[in-house]
């Protein structure tokens, strides 16, 4: 086990849990997308280690995910 | 006199694809490509068609099981932790430490289809089911389509631990186990978007 995964996994956490919160109380729906964008990222560049890859790669994934939440955004 | 070819060290196409290919090779990140698409369509009919039927969709969003669906998220990005960790040490040489973090993203797995299995008859006793309406035709589809994908991460993961306990991936020949990795952070990826925007929105 690496500190840096374990670390990761805490961020994903407390994202998820500040997610979950900012959906119960009936937040505006840019700040719930924003949670899922960066635990999106994190999961991609940490845990699918695209870090280690070329940065084409983290930047395709960025746009395809990221354009989905943009996308629901606009249709929220 | 100097020489100019000795400052710069002539890599081979092998070395340049080496350094462009992602982790788990090219063909998987195919797949994860056209699954991340695939879901966003689905989830974009599912938000326009809220918007053609706004009290339809709220009056099945009460329905839904917000804790249920949090937990899971809870269980899947561990599960997703566990997998990070066994890849770690399957790289250090250490295959009984990594199978051990593997069988705990399989339990992850499992726990996650029980409680989405628990989810699902909840909703069934409600009389809620596939093809009722707009809602829980869309709900039942998008999440019964990650449920399956869930379902095979956990059979592929169980497959390459009963692999690596059988010494058969060495340390200089573990792309498939890495595959098999970016596979099931897949099923997190899928989720991520799934969860706030049928969930929470």
């Amino acid at each position: 086990m690496t500190r840096r995964n374990l670390i990761i996994w805490i961020l994903l956490i407390a994202l998820t849990t500040l997610g979950f919160v900012l959906g119960e109380q009936g937040s505006v729906p840019i700040a719930i997308l924003a949670v899922a964008a960066a635990k999106g990222l994190l999961v991609a560049r940490q845990f699918m280690e695209l870090r280690n890859a070329a940065v084409v790669w983290t930047f395709a994934l960025a746009t395809v995910f990221g354009g989905i939440l943009v996308i629901a955004l606009f249709l929220a | 006199m100097t020489d100019s070819t000795s400052s710069s060290t002539p890599t081979s196409p092998d070395d340049d694809w080496a350094r462009f290919e992602p982790p788990g090779g090219i063909l998987v990140w195919i797949i994860v490509f056209l699954e991340i698409i695939t879901f966003g369509a689905g989830l974009g009919v599912f938000l326009y068609q809220r918007d053609a039927e706004p009290a339809l969709f709220a009056q099945g969003r009460e329905l839904l099981n917000q804790p249920i669906a949090f937990a899971n998220t809870l269980i899947l990005l561990t599960g997703g932790w566990f997998m990070a960790c066994g890849l770690e040490e399957l790289r250090r040489g250490r295959s009984p430490l990594a199978i051990r973090w593997i069988v705990g993203a399989i339990v992850t797995g499992l726990a996650f289809l029980l409680l989405k299995s628990i989810e699902y008859t909840e909703k069934i006793q409600h009389g809620a089911t596939f093809g009722d309406d707009a809602f829980f035709t869309l709900y039942f589809a998008l999440t019964g389509f990650h449920f399956i994908h869930v379902l095979v991460a956990v059979m592929i993961l169980a497959y390459l631990a009963l692999q690596l306990k059988r010494g058969r991936f060495g340390q200089d020949r573990f792309q498939d186990v890495e595959a098999g990795g970016i596979f099931w952070h897949l099923c997190d990826l899928i989720w991520l978007l799934l969860f706030p925007i049928l969930y929470l929105l």
